[in-house]
């Protein structure tokens, strides 16, 4: 039976990644392309391998030591209490903070970015989410641009 | 003699002192912050040294790294809770001797036992030198080549998790390694047609991503303080702590060797030394009954192994410039970045510099001694922080790090990007410390390939003794994870049924 899941779409991109690392590799020099051949082409066999026990669970308990979520021979089934499920508005957030650099710079980034993360998603008083989100751009300003003398902590577009 | 001439330049540096006081004091704060080891405090730390010299960068890096096992001990013995997994088995007597009131005598004896083993593992790393300097000259091509494969082979079948998916992860890392040119001619290789790539993935976005983000992430998921109730006012007994660790020497001996022996073999880590040293001294103890209830070796052979072993992983990471760890991947970025390569240059035309970072890692752990034991009990106080306060700081100094490395907003986007696999790789049980060291050593291997080709033809692989060895090895460690849970070499090595 199929079973698709996070963790098969993550070693199905691990395939992906190394198909096409090797398939690039078709527009080198043979010399330039020997070393990443010879490591590519163990990586695209046993992420393939990785990946059908992760989409066949049958076949994973057949060959154990690849895996599947029951974990198995010397299978430590990684760390099942911990994940990207559930914590989407974290991985949002820390998307917008790289906007956030981008359009504003870093320090502005950080203001803008912490006071969101305080006061909407984890709701912290305004006074908190005001005063830690003001205090840690200082900081970062004091540090960076006054001690270290980093000039380009301004926006790339600004 | 040089060791002491290094001593006397470090010393009579005011300003290097003061950055190294400053650097302990960061690097107990790193250690107490819960996930936050050896590897996140020197990714954080590197892009502070830009504008440093590589005399003040090397303070600062090596200064924190050595002392971020100071705060891990503090939290085990107060809070039960270890700041990484190194830390892990000072919490079996560490916390029953602080129920029983007795924290203070413990976090003495804890940062005692973890700043003189640490002392005697960069001293025998010292006395090694003269040692690695022959063997690392009787080294070709081919046998590079070959130690950096058997070093990662290694790493990818011991580290946590599965084995089958370290190697997937350390095939993975090689070919990011690949992207940027190509070392023959220059040419540009999967860069997709990004100018960005041009120059290769940058080691310091790349851990950031892996180490600090994920552990932020993990600060987010879990969302409420680590602490529970302490007490705050912790006395530290300086006099019993000494008494104790005198009564106690020879299994400070014995743990210090099993942590210098374990540092040198890559991907063993700190947590296997302690784990083995905690081991070893209920083994040989006359009271292993006392263990797990407050008993001080427990709490001294893991601190001692676990600091000691730094002098031992420092010897195949400057000799060779093959990391045995994460914290040392990161090191090598770091002293890369201040034009240091570590490899046989550092046993040679850089020797004095191999010799001043030995004398700052024992400096710097003289220094954390009262540092700690002043004020790391208060210190933990930060760990009443919420998680969830606590990660925003570590992903906007992530951010801000990977930024001022080099100015380059792209170096965020990667560390980003690094983030959210390596919060994937965790949960998956994929290592990114196979990862981030086949990163590391892409460059070496594809290099010392072409430069075996060149020189010897693909026979010198197989004909020296050395290549010849380390290939062996290197089998021998890919087979041994399948080998191991075969009934016939478990009949063999325990020579009875073997099934348990």
């Amino acid at each position: 039976m199929v079973h698709i899941s996070a963790r098969t779409v993550f070693s199905f991109l691990i395939c992906a990644f190394a198909a096409i690392v090797l398939f690039q590799t078709l527009d080198l020099r043979s010399d330039a392309a020997l070393v990443p051949r010879v490591i590519g082409v163990p990586l695209l066999i046993l992420a393939g391998f990785q990946f059908f026990c992760d989409l066949f669970p049958a076949l994973g308990t057949r060959f154990s030591f690849a895996g599947t979520e029951k974990g198995g021979l010397d299978n430590a089934p990684g760390d099942q209490t911990f994940g990207l499920k559930g914590n989407y508005p974290f991985v949002a957030w820390m998307v917008l903070f790289v906007l956030a650099i981008y359009f504003t710079g870093v320090i502005a980034g950080i203001v803008i970015s912490f006071f969101l993360y305080l006061k909407f998603l984890t709701k912290q008083s305004w006074m908190l989410s005001v005063l830690y989100s003001l205090l840690f751009a200082l900081s970062v300003y004091l540090i960076f641009v006054q001690g270290m003398g980093v000039y380009y902590f301004t926006s790339p577009v600004g | 003699m040089e060791l002491l001439n290094e001593f006397v330049t470090l010393l009579s540096q005011p300003y290097l002192m003061l950055l190294m006081l400053g650097a302990v004091v960061l690097g107990l704060l790193i250690g107490i912050l819960p996930g936050l080891g050896g590897s996140v405090a020197l990714a954080l730390l590197i892009p502070l040294t830009f504008s440093l010299g590589p005399d003040a960068a090397i303070v600062l890096l090596i200064s924190a790294y050595g002392t971020v096992t100071y705060g891990g001990a503090i939290t085990s013995i107060l809070l039960n809770t270890p700041g990484e997994a190194t830390a892990a088995a000072t919490t079996f007597d560490g916390y029953p001797l602080a129920k029983q009131g007795k924290a203070g005598r413990a976090i003495t004896v804890a940062v005692l036992a973890s700043a003189i083993g640490g002392i005697f593992g960069f001293l025998v790393l010292y006395f090694m030198l003269p040692l690695a300097r022959s063997l690392v000259l009787a080294f070709t091509y081919p046998d590079f080549f070959m130690l950096a494969i058997f070093g990662l082979t290694v790493i990818a079948v011991v580290t946590q998790g599965s084995a089958f998916r370290g190697i997937v992860s350390a095939l993975v890392g090689f070919m990011l390694a690949f992207i940027g040119t190509d070392p023959l001619m220059g040419s540009s290789r999967f860069t997709f047609g990004s100018y960005h790539l041009w120059d290769g993935l940058g080691l310091v976005p790349v851990i950031i991503g892996l180490f600090a983000i994920t552990e932020a992430f993990q600060l987010y998921f879990q969302k409420s303080s680590i602490a529970g109730e302490y007490d705050h006012e912790i006395k530290t007994d300086f006099l019993e702590g000494v008494k104790d660790f005198i009564h106690h020497r020879w299994l400070f001996v014995r743990s210090s060797l099993i942590g210098i022996f374990l540092g040198m073999i890559p991907g063993v880590g700190g947590a296997v030394a302690s784990f083995m040293a905690y081991g070893s001294a209920v083994q040989t103890s006359k009271t292993p009954e006392c263990f797990g209830k407050g008993a001080i070796e427990g709490v001294l052979a893991p601190e001692a192994a676990n600091d000691a072993k730094e002098g031992g992983a420092m010897l195949p990471t400057l000799a060779f410039g093959i990391p045995g760890s994460a914290a040392m991947a990161v090191l090598i970025g770091g002293l890369i970045m201040h034009g240091l390569t570590p490899g046989p240059e550092m046993l040679t035309t850089n020797i004095s510099m191999t010799y001043f970072l030995i004398a700052v890692a024992i400096v710097s752990k003289v220094i954390a001694l009262p540092v700690s034991l002043l004020i790391g009990p208060r210190m933990a106080i930060v760990t009443k922080i919420p998680g969830t306060l606590m990660a925003p700081g570590i992903v906007a100094i992530s951010f801000v790090g990977a930024y001022a490395v080099e100015g380059s907003y792209w170096d965020v986007v990667i560390a980003l990007l690094f983030g959210l696999i390596g919060i994937l790789m965790k949960q998956f049980g994929y290592s990114r410390i196979a990862l981030i060291i086949a990163l590391v050593l892409g460059g070496l291997v594809e290099a010392s390939y072409h430069q075996t080709i060149a020189a010897f033809g693909w026979e010198a692989f197989f004909n020296r003794p050395i290549s010849l060895t380390l290939l062996g090895l290197t089998v021998l460690s890919l087979i041994w994870p399948w080998l191991r849970t075969s009934e016939t070499v478990k009949r063999v090595l325990g020579g009875g049924h073997g099934s348990h």
